[in-house]
């Protein structure tokens, strides 16, 4: 590459392995922003990155270039891949990093809101179909129950039995040293009858099926199937959120109940062969300091958070936006908000039983 | 005859591009409305917004003399049918499922009459085989017709197509124009189709409207689109 007078005279194969070089020659030039004339005549082939390279000069010179000795073949190619940016160009504002968190923080505010709204026609549409099966499709709600509870009894069974045992064996040693070993029962009762069990149960759900609401509707989202409900009239609320409300209602009691009680069993496992109480002192000790209020409190939990996980997976499920790599974001979002809002839920309700 | 589709200044825009503006359009009742216009100019954002599934920036849209955002317009969905660009089927359900959803939704008929329902609409565009199929085993250009069978379960007085015969064969495309003029004859149906097949054009629409960029171009019959002298259509015509 040389410029003389005015003209920049390229040479040789002007392709993407050549490009760059004479890119970097051109840049250094101070001559750039005046060249008249691109002389071509000793280039014999030329790429699409070539004509890119073209454009550049044309457009960075201040006057406007003409091209010389432009062979036919070359001209031709020129022609399919010259472009002038065109002033329609639809340049996207990336917000940056504080226009970011701005934005999250205002979202947040609105996701709450619109959050509320939501669970106001999830409610509405579940209470008014309770009795009549007309707006779901048969069987619904038992093909839900099967995935949401029948088919996580597994994991939240052994997952419970391994707290139940870790907590047991945890405070046993302490219990030990005081002498105090019957209180084993009272401790391990209380905290998995009233906390351990519920969140426990409540964080798998929300792990396995809060993300399986998510994509699930997101992906309808995206592929137009929401659309295609409304078209044809349907309410996708009363289609396909009530009967995962509806069986999460029925299966997270169900759960939580059975989580319990195989925690307080790994807690008698381990009195009976760790501190060598009999199995009947335990389970004795148990009835009597439980009380029916404990149940109520558990089980009431486990109800609040099976409504905040249908409703947070469905929200996102929602809110998608994009293709999709956008379902993947959503459920992400969603997990983590479910098992925020199990958590903090946890902690009001312990507050609200204080009192 | 009052238009069965009223449009007035019609404005939509994603975030602040604007995909249609200065919309004003009557669609005939009883008729067949090509949409015509190359690739990104706004027909499907047209359709959508028609349905509401994309909100408007500006103007109004009455369907059956209904505006389609007061609460009356939401009975009359039953009486719309839509053909997705890309099918839209429910992906859970196999094909005769979903085109059971709106019948039993929407209808009273006994499971027997609309098994029978689903068989004739299968019948119609040829997937008779195919009722059991997910939509996931089926080829592009089957999708599509499942997604129309769908549409017409209800036998709507209004059906949109957003390109029905896109990936079809020229056999099986021509089998599909056909069905549809056979609806708009023998039930009186209304009919507004996305393409870009003119030969399916010529073949069954007796009003074609033209967009470009967001603009309506042009409106009338084929024969007044083909002495048209609009620099646009020339060149969409020549080249195809
Ligand atoms: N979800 C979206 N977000 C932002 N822009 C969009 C979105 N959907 C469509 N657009 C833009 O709107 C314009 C019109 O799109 P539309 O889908 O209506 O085109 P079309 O005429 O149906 O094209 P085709 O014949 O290819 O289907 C395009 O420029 C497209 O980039
Ligand atoms: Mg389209």
């Amino acid at each position: 590459m040389k410029i003389i007078n005015a003209t920049i005279y390229l040479s040789g194969p002007l392709t993407k392995d050549t490009v760059g070089r004479i890119y970097d020659d051109y840049r250094q030039s101070s001559e750039k922003n005046s060249i008249e004339r691109i002389d071509l005549k000793e280039v014999y082939r030329i790429d699409s990155a070539g004509v890119a390279f073209l454009d550049i000069i044309k457009s960075e010179s201040e006057l406007i270039p003409e091209l010389q000795n432009v062979s036919p073949e070359i001209k031709e190619t020129i022609k399919t891949f010259s472009v002038q940016k065109s002033e329609k160009y639809r340049e996207k504002q990336r917000p940056n990093f504080f226009e970011n968190l701005g934005e999250n923080f205002f979202t947040s505010g609105n996701n709450f809101i619109s959050g509320l709204y939501l669970s106001a026609d999830v409610f509405y549409w579940s209470l008014h179909d309770l009795f009549t099966g007309k707006h779901r499709r048969k069987g619904s709600i038992i093909q839900q129950s099967v995935l949401i509870g029948v088919n996580a009894v597994g994991i939240i069974g052994l997952l419970s039995f391994i707290l139940g045992l870790i907590l047991a064996l945890q405070s046993s040693a302490q219990l030990r040293q005081l002498g105090a070993n019957i209180y084993i029962a009272d401790l391990v009762g209380i905290s998995m009858v009233r906390e351990m069990g519920p969140m426990m149960t409540a964080i798998i759900v929300a792990g396995r099926s809060g993300s399986a609401f998510t994509s699930e509707i997101a992906t309808m989202k995206i592929s137009e199937e929401l659309d295609a409900l409304r078209t044809m009239s349907i309410n996708p609320i009363r289609f396909l959120v009530v009967p995962k409300f509806l069986a999460m209602t029925i299966c997270m009691p169900l759960l939580v109940t059975m989580a319990t009680f195989l925690g307080i069993f790994a807690g008698l496992l381990v009195a009976v062969y760790y501190l060598n109480l009999s199995a009947v002192a335990y389970i004795n000790e148990m009835f009597n300091f439980l009380t029916l209020k404990d149940q109520v409190i558990g089980l009431s939990k486990s109800v609040f958070f099976a409504w905040v996980i249908v409703i947070i997976g469905i929200y996102f499920g929602f809110k998608v936006t994009g293709g999709a790599e956008g379902v993947g974001k959503v459920t992400t979002k969603s997990v983590v908000a479910s098992v925020f809002a199990v958590i903090v839920l946890d902690a009001l309700f312990s507050l609200f039983y204080m009192i | 005859m009052e238009p069965i589709i009223e449009i007035n200044d019609l404005e939509v825009k994603y975030g602040d591009f604007t995909v249609l503006e200065d919309i004003n359009l009557m669609i005939p009742e009883g008729k067949i409305t090509a949409i015509l216009g190359g690739s990104g100019c706004g027909k499907t954002t047209l359709i959508k917004s028609l349905l509401q599934l994309q909100p408007i920036a500006q103007g109004s849209i009455k369907i059956f003399q209904t505006d389609v955002d007061s609460s009356d317009f939401r009975n009359q969905l039953t009486k719309i049918g839509m053909v997705f660009q890309n099918g839209a089927l429910l992906n859970s359900l196999s094909v005769a499922e979903n085109i059971s959803i709106p019948l039993k939704q929407h209808t009273n008929l006994p499971d027997k009459i609309i098994n029978q329902i689903i068989d004739a609409k299968l019948n119609l565009v040829n997937l008779e085989e195919s009722g059991s199929l997910l939509p996931s085993e089926l080829s592009g250009g089957m999708k599509k017709r499942a997604a129309v069978a769908r549409a017409i379960a209800l036998d709507p007085r209004l059906l949109f197509c957003d390109e029905p015969s896109a990936g079809l064969d020229p056999i099986t495309s021509a089998s599909l124009d056909n069905l549809l003029v056979k609806l708009k004859q023998q039930l009186e149906m209304t009919i507004v189709i996305v393409t870009h097949e003119l030969s399916s054009v010529r073949r069954i629409a007796d009003n074609i409207v033209f967009l470009h960029d967001g603009r309506i171009l042009f409106q009338g019959s084929y024969e007044q689109i083909q002495h048209s002298n609009i620099g646009e259509i020339i060149q969409f015509f020549s080249s195809n």
